[in-house]
């Protein structure tokens, strides 16, 4: 049992730079979106307001899968065209890139609510406070959007924990991530416990990412205690 | 140069908050407001730096001036600013940043000071008003009386013409409140111009020099110091009097 365990495991693990490469850089491209978008939000210029509102209401409403799908078999659909720039082409079609591109737009769409909420949520002194100081919006949001992050801190890692899960959809189309050996693996040996060494790793990966959330939480929120 | 309002108009709603404001006093005064809640006296300091835009009316502060039936640019708006500072009520400090650091955002920001510049400045206001030693600590770590120094300290650092303050003493004991008083009659001297609300009449008395008396958005009665001993109106009396 154990032996065979020890050999899922070797195998799995392979699939590890896949699934960290792309949680990583998901949730900081997601991160620095949200942040603008929340910025953009904020000027109430109504047709940004309106786009973004409509790509949050897209991003959020659709299953992840859905949307994998679509940006990873979508390109092919012109193809024609997209081969007259055939490094272009493999590089947009390469599933670890697609995997990313699906992720980060999806979180985005998560982040930029709570960002932007947080944001909302300051009170309308501190905002005043910004006015009578001679300050104009860019200036503002350069105070006040750090005060909203850090406040968002605790929402906001949830939605990291969510975005590390999310990856291991990328095997369908198919990045080889974790769950892409896991699959391969049991394919061959069809046996559960390949996926019981599966969720361990993840739950482990979750529990570290939570833990370093909590480390920057206490430090960012050092002012409130 | 004066600071001067002609027939402010200002609405909430249908509600209207200043009814045919107005006023004409040199720079240099120590201006308080008294009245009730609900009298109008907050809206018409916050007309003073614009936060509060009247429907109509005419204002002019220095050499600047509004007639508010045109509509006025973010532009002019943030210039006026610049020499009108103001301290909240609740303070309004920014939480996640140190003391020195709520100090020099502004002049950093808006008056393109280098940031050893503004931290200079800063720790000599700092220490004028004796809360030197708490520079590098945060605002929430501090006591209501403390806080309102820091606020006071802020407005300072973009060295206003005009100073508004919003019931500077609405959340701090008595005790606090005449070292508040005292730092208003110091800055008075400094020539500093200050309009100050506030339903205290004590504290009014402590620093007012001249006195505006409001009900239902509208000047009852202006004067100087004595009009507290010599109300000319039966409203400001019956105010004075409980």
């Amino acid at each position: 049992m154990s032996d065979n365990f020890i050999f899922y495991l070797k195998i799995i693990l392979q699939g590890l730079p896949d699934t960290l490469s792309l949680s990583i850089f998901g949730i900081l491209s997601a991160g620095i979106l949200a942040i603008v978008f929340s910025c953009l939000l904020s000027l109430n210029s109504k047709l940004l307001t309106k786009t973004i509102r409509i790509y949050i209401i897209i991003f959020t409403g659709s299953p992840l899968l859905v949307q994998l799908f679509l940006i990873y078999y979508g390109p092919s659909q012109f193809g024609e065209f997209l081969s007259k720039y055939p490094a272009f082409y493999d590089f947009i079609s390469s599933p670890w890139f697609c995997a990313y591109i699906a992720l980060t737009l999806n979180s985005a769409a998560y982040t930029t609510q709570i960002f932007y909420g947080a944001l909302k949520s300051i009170p309308q002194g501190q905002w005043q406070a910004c006015s009578a100081l001679g300050m104009n919006k860019r200036q503002t949001l350069k105070i006040l959007m750090p005060y909203a992050l850090k406040r968002a801190l605790s929402t906001y890692s949830n939605e990291v924990v969510f975005v590390v899960k999310g990856t291991a959809l990328a095997s369908m189309i198919p990045v080889m991530d974790l769950m892409g050996y896991s699959n391969a693996l049991n394919g061959e040996y069809y046996d559960f416990s390949i996926f019981v060494v599966a969720g361990l790793i993840y739950l482990l990966i979750n529990g570290i990412l939570s833990t370093i959330m909590r480390i920057i939480e206490k430090t960012a929120l050092t002012f409130e205690n | 140069m004066n600071i001067e309002l002609s027939h402010i108009n200002c609405f909430y709603g249908k509600h209207q908050a200043l009814n045919d404001v107005s006023l004409c006093y040199p720079l240099g005064e120590t201006i308080v407001l008294l009245g009730q809640s609900g009298a109008g006296k907050s809206s018409l300091l916050k007309v003073f730096n614009l936060l509060e835009i009247p429907s109509s009316g005419e204002m002019t502060i220095a050499d600047s001036h509004f007639d508010f039936s045109q509509k006025i640019s973010e532009s002019t708006i943030r210039s006026l600013r610049k020499n009108v500072g103001m301290v909240f009520q609740n303070y309004n400090l920014w939480p996640h940043l140190t003391v020195l650091e709520n100090l020099i955002e502004a002049p950093c920001q808006v008056l393109k000071l280098s940031k050893q510049e503004a931290s200079y400045k800063a720790m000599s206001i700092l220490a004028r008003l004796q809360i030197d030693e708490m520079a590098h600590r945060y605002p929430l770590h501090l006591s209501g009386g403390q806080q309102q120094r820091v606020a006071i300290a802020r407005a300072l650092m973009m060295e206003p013409k005009i100073l508004l303050f919003d019931e500077p003493t609405a959340a701090l004991d008595p005790a606090i409140t005449s070292q508040v008083a005292e730092i208003i009659n110091e800055l008075s001297r400094t020539g500093i111009t200050q309009i100050i609300v506030t339903h205290e009449v004590d504290f009014a008395r402590k620093v007012a020099s001249q006195v505006i008396y409001m009900e239902h958005g509208k000047i009852i009665e202006q004067g100087q110091l004595e009009c507290f001993a010599h109300p000319k109106t039966e409203e400001f009396k019956a105010y004075l009097s409980h």
